[in-house]
C-alpha cells in the first residue's frame, strides 16, 4: 500500500516553473482551486458509491485524478485511477475502502499542500 | 485573424472543465504571447468560438454536458470553425479515443498528463501549419479566380493529355461543361474526327520536347461549329523533371479570322451575289490570256447587261432589284454550269461568271471549241433568264443583251476585251433587246449604231425634238443687250436635253447637219418673228452655218426660201461662219457672203484666230463682225501672248471697221481686259447663259423697260460696211 498523502516534487516541477515564468502566485491559486473543489468531488464520489452508481463514481474519480495531478498529489491521483477504472468496469465493489482512503488522506494532503505553498512563497521572496 | 507567418500568435480558446488546468495552460501560453480565452464546457466553447473567432482551439475530451468529441464535431459545422485548428486533449491514452478525435475533425491530439513545453511547441507548430495552409488556400482561390475570370481560354492537361482544368472561357467557347470535359483526352473531346490522331501526335511531341510553343488550331464545339484558337502551350515539370501538366492558354480568334476573310472576300467578290467582282475577274482574265498564249487557246469574254433593269428598281424598289440581281446571278451561274455537258466533250473548256457592278455581268470562257458552241453557251444563259422573276407576288421579266469578244482577235488585253465585249453588247441591244452579237472591228462606231442614231436624229427633226436656246450678247461698255446666238439642243426622249457636242459630230458625218442646220435657221426665223409679233424690241440673233451647209449647191436659194416662208425681217439675223469655211474656197465664199449681204443679213466670222486666214483676204470680205475665239479669251489674264493676239485682232478689226466680239467670257477679269482693250461686245457665261425662247423674250422685255437697249442696234449698224 503506497502513501496516499504523498506530494510529488517531480510532478510539481512544471507548475513551479510556470509559476516562476508567470511572475508568481500561480501555484498558490492552483492549490486554492484544488482545496476549494476537492471536498465537493469527494462528496460526489461518496454519494455515487452509496447509491451504487459506477458511472458517476468514475466521472468523479476522473475529475479528482486530473485535479490532483495539477498539484502533484500523486498518491490521491493513483487511488483515483483505480476508482475510475473500477467505475468504468461497471462496479463499485471495493470502492468503499478506496474512498475511505481518500477521505482519510485528504486533510493530510491539504496540510502538505499548504505547507508547500508557504515554502514556495518564502523561497520566492527570499530569492 | 492574422495570416502573417511572423506575427505574434493570435487567440487560443482553451476549453476544459478543470479551472486549475485552464489557469496553468493560460500561464504557459501567455509566455508565447497568445491571447487566451477560456470556456468550461463544450456548449460555452461553441458560443465563444462564434464570438471571438480564435486562431486555435484547445479542447479537453472529458467534460460534463457536451463532451470534447461532440463539441469538436459541432465547431466544424460553424462559420469560422471549418478550418480552425483544434488540439484535442485526452487523458484516455488509447487508440480508440485518438481515432475518434480525428474522426470528429480534430487537427491533432495531446494526451494528459502533458508537458507544458510540448503543448507550447505543438500549438506553435499547428498555428504555423494552419497559416501556411490558409495562405495556400488563399493563393489557390486567387489563382482559381484569375483563371476563371480570365477572358482567355485556360486549360490544364495531365501528361497523358487528359483535361484536368477547363475554365469558364473554355466552357463558353466549346459548349462543354468542365464536368463533361474533366479527365477526357483533349483530342477526344475537341478535335475533329479527321484531326484526332494528328492532334494526339502533336501532344506527344509537345511532351517530348518539353518546351513552350505557340500554335493555332481549331476546336469543334459541342454544337459542331469550328472555333479557331491561337494557343500558347507550356509544360510544367514535377520535382523529378517529369512532365506533370501541360498548360494551354488560348484566344478564340474565330471572329477576327472571319472578319479578315470577309475583308478578303469583299476585295475580290461582289457581296450581293457572291460572284467575283471586276477586280478578280480582270485578274482571272489576264491569267487566262497568259495561259491561252502559252497553249494557243481561244478565250472569250461575254458581256451581259440586263435590259431596262433600272425599271425593276424604280417600280418595285431596291429590295426587288437586289433580290432579282441575286437570282439573275444564280441562274446565270447555273446556266453556265449546264455547259458542263460541253465541257465533257471539250476538256479545256472553263467558264467563270462575274458581276462588274450594277446590272452588268461578265463571263469568261476559256478553251472555246468554236464560235457556234460559244453562241450555244450564250443562248443557255439567256434562256436561264427567260422564266419570269417574282417579287412579293409581282411578276416581271428580265432579259440580258449579250456581247462577245474573242482573244486574241478582238483585244490584246483584259481591258480592251471587256471593252470590245461591251461594244458588241451595245450593238446587239441597238438592234434588239435580249439579243447577242459577236464583236466586230467596226463596232466601236458600228453601222447599226450609226443607222440607229441616224434614224433617231432624222426622226427627231420630224418630231420636232430640237429646241433653241439663246445666249445673249452685250455691249462691253454699257452692258446693253445687243444680240444673241441661237444654239441648238436635242430634247432626247430618253437621254434628256443633249448639248450639240454629243450629236453634231454624228450629224456632220451623216450629212444630217444640212437638214438640222436648215431647221435651226427656219426655227430661228420663226421665233424671231414671233417675238416681233409680241411687239418686243428685237436684237439680231446669230445662227451658225455649218461647213456642209455652206457647200450645198443652192444654199442661197434655200435660205431665201426660208426667209420668204417666215416673212423674216433679215436685219434681225446674223449668219455666223468660220474662217476655215472661207479658206476652203475663198472666191466662192466671197460670193456667197456678198449675196447674203444682199439679202440684208449680217455676217459674223466665228472662232476667229484659230484658222490660218490670210489676213489680206479679210479686208475684202463682206462681213460685219469678228468673234475672237474663246481659246484666246480663256487665258487673257494669265497669258501675255493671248492678250497680244486679242489686242492685235481688235486693232485690226477696228481698222477694217468691224465689230469685235469676245466669246466665252467667264470671269470679271476677262471682261475688264476686253473692255480696256476696246472689244465692242461680249458673250459668255459671265454675261448670260443660253436661255429658252421664253426666257429670252423676258430678257428682251426687261432690257427694253430699263432703256438700256434701244440705241444698241443703231450703233451696231453704224459699224457695218
Amino acid at each position: 500500500m503506497h502513501d496516499v498523502t504523498i506530494i510529488s516534487e517531480t510532478a510539481l516541477e512544471q507548475v513551479l516553473e510556470l509559476d516562476r515564468l508567470s511572475g508568481g502566485g500561480l501555484f498558490a491559486r492552483v492549490v486554492d482551486i484544488y482545496l476549494a473543489e476537492t471536498p465537493t468531488i469527494l462528496r460526489d464520489l461518496r454519494s455515487a458509491i452509496d447509491a451504487g452508481d459506477p458511472d458517476r463514481a468514475a466521472v468523479a474519480a476522473h475529475a479528482l485524478k486530473s485535479a490532483s495531478m495539477n498539484v502533484g498529489a500523486q498518491g490521491v491521483a493513483t487511488v483515483c485511477t483505480e476508482l475510475e477504472a473500477l467505475g468504468r468496469r461497471g462496479s463499485v465493489d471495493g470502492a468503499e475502502s478506496l474512498a475511505l482512503q481518500l477521505d482519510e488522506a485528504y486533510p493530510l494532503v491539504k496540510a502538505a499542500l499548504e505547507r508547500r505553498v508557504l515554502k514556495h512563497t518564502a523561497e520566492a521572496f527570499g530569492g | 485573424m492574422s495570416h502573417s507567418t511572423t506575427a505574434s500568435p493570435g487567440t487560443v480558446l482553451v476549453v476544459d472543465d478543470d479551472a486549475a488546468l485552464r489557469l496553468l495552460i493560460r500561464a504557459a501560453l501567455e509566455q508565447d504571447g497568445w491571447a487566451v480565452s477560456e470556456a468550461p464546457d463544450g456548449a460555452s466553447a461553441c458560443a465563444a468560438l462564434e464570438r471571438i473567432q480564435p486562431d486555435i482551439v484547445l479542447l479537453d475530451v472529458s467534460m460534463p454536458e457536451l463532451d470534447g468529441f461532440e463539441a469538436c464535431a459541432r465547431i466544424r459545422t460553424m462559420r469560422g470553425g471549418e478550418y480552425v485548428p483544434i488540439l484535442m486533449i485526452t487523458s484516455m491514452d488509447n487508440e480508440e479515443s485518438i481515432s475518434r478525435a480525428y474522426q470528429v475533425g480534430a487537427t491533432d491530439f495531446l494526451s494528459k498528463p502533458f508537458n507544458f513545453m510540448i503543448l507550447r511547441h505543438r500549438l506553435h507548430y499547428m498555428h504555423r501549419a494552419h497559416q501556411a495552409t490558409h495562405e495556400l488556400r488563399d493563393e489557390r482561390d486567387f489563382i482559381s479566380a484569375v483563371v476563371d475570370k480570365s477572358g482567355a481560354l485556360v486549360l490544364v492537361l495531365d501528361a497523358t493529355g487528359r483535361i484536368k482544368r477547363f475554365n469558364p472561357s473554355c466552357e463558353h467557347t466549346s459548349g462543354f461543361s468542365a464536368t463533361e470535359a474533366r479527365d477526357r483526352p483533349i483530342w477526344d473531346l475537341l478535335s475533329g474526327a479527321d484531326e484526332r490522331e494528328r492532334d494526339r501526335g502533336e501532344f506527344k511531341q509537345l511532351i517530348a520536347g518539353r518546351s513552350m510553343s505557340h500554335h493555332e488550331s481549331s476546336w469543334i464545339a459541342k454544337d459542331g461549329t469550328r472555333r479557331d484558337i491561337a494557343w500558347s502551350r507550356s509544360v510544367l515539370l514535377d520535382g523529378d523533371g517529369e512532365v506533370a501538366h501541360v498548360v494551354f492558354t488560348g484566344l478564340d480568334t474565330t471572329e477576327r479570322r472571319q472578319a479578315e476573310e470577309r475583308a478578303r472576300f469583299l476585295a475580290s467578290y461582289d457581296p450581293l451575289t457572291g460572284l467575283p467582282n471586276r477586280r478578280l475577274f480582270t485578274n482571272r482574265l489576264q491569267q487566262a490570256l497568259s495561259t491561252a498564249d502559252a497553249e494557243g487557246q481561244q478565250v472569250a469574254v461575254l458581256f451581259l447587261d440586263l435590259d431596262r433593269f433600272k425599271y425593276v428598281n424604280a417600280t418595285w424598289g431596291q429590295a426587288a432589284g437586289d433580290q432579282s440581281l441575286t437570282e439573275v446571278a444564280d441562274r446565270l451561274t447555273k446556266g453556265l454550269r449546264l455547259s458542263d455537258v460541253l465541257a465533257r466533250q471539250h476538256q479545256d473548256l472553263r467558264t467563270e461568271m462575274a458581276r462588274l457592278g450594277g446590272d452588268e455581268f461578265t463571263a469568261l470562257v476559256t478553251g472555246v471549241p468554236s464560235v457556234n458552241e460559244l453562241a450555244g453557251i450564250v443562248k443557255r444563259l439567256q434562256e436561264a433568264l427567260r422564266r419570269p422573276f417574282t417579287f412579293e407576288g409581282h411578276e416581271f421579266t428580265i432579259s440580258a443583251s449579250v456581247g462577245a469578244a474573242l482573244y486574241p482577235a478582238d483585244g490584246a488585253d483584259a481591258e480592251s476585251l471587256l471593252s470590245s465585249a461591251e461594244s458588241a453588247m451595245y450593238a446587239s441591244r441597238k438592234q434588239q433587246r435580249g439579243g447577242f452579237r459577236f464583236f466586230s472591228p467596226a463596232m466601236h462606231v458600228s453601222v447599226a449604231e450609226r443607222l440607229s442614231l441616224e434614224t433617231e436624229l432624222r426622226q427627231s427633226i420630224e418630231r420636232n425634238e430640237f429646241v433653241l436656246h439663246y445666249q445673249p450678247k452685250h455691249v462691253t461698255r454699257t452692258g446693253a443687250l445687243i444680240g444673241a446666238e441661237a444654239l441648238v439642243r436635242w430634247a432626247h426622249p430618253s437621254r434628256g436635253l443633249l448639248l450639240p457636242a454629243t450629236f453634231i459630230g454624228l450629224a456632220e458625218e451623216t450629212g444630217l447637219i444640212v437638214p438640222l442646220g436648215e431647221w435651226v435657221l427656219r426655227q430661228t426665223c420663226l421665233e424671231v418673228m414671233r417675238l416681233r409679233a409680241l411687239g418686243l424690241q428685237l436684237v439680231p440673233v446669230a445662227v451658225n452655218l455649218s461647213s456642209a451647209q455652206f457647200q450645198v449647191d443652192d444654199l442661197l436659194g434655200r435660205i431665201a426660201a426660208i426667209f420668204r416662208e417666215c416673212a423674216m425681217e433679215t436685219r434681225y439675223l446674223t449668219i455666223e461662219i468660220t474662217e476655215s469655211m472661207i479658206m476652203r474656197d475663198p472666191r466662192r465664199a466671197h460670193e456667197t457672203l456678198s449675196r447674203l449681204n444682199d439679202l440684208g443679213v449680217r455676217v459674223a466670222l466665228d472662232d476667229f484666230g484659230t484658222g490660218y486666214s490670210a489676213l489680206a483676204s479679210l479686208k475684202d470680205l463682206p462681213i460685219h463682225e469678228l468673234k475672237i475665239d474663246r481659246a484666246f479669251v480663256k487665258d487673257l489674264a494669265e497669258n501675255p501672248r493671248d492678250l497680244a493676239i486679242a489686242r492685235a485682232i481688235i486693232a485690226m478689226a477696228h481698222g477694217l471697221g468691224l465689230t469685235v466680239v469676245g466669246e466665252g467670257v467667264e470671269t470679271e477679269e476677262q471682261l475688264a481686259i476686253l473692255r480696256a482693250e476696246g472689244c465692242d461686245e461680249v458673250q459668255g457665261f459671265l454675261i448670260g447663259e443660253p436661255v429658252s425662247a421664253d426666257r429670252f423674250a423676258a430678257l428682251l422685255r426687261s432690257s427694253a423697260r430699263d432703256g438700256s437697249m434701244p440705241r444698241a442696234f443703231t450703233s451696231d449698224s453704224n459699224v457695218g460696211s
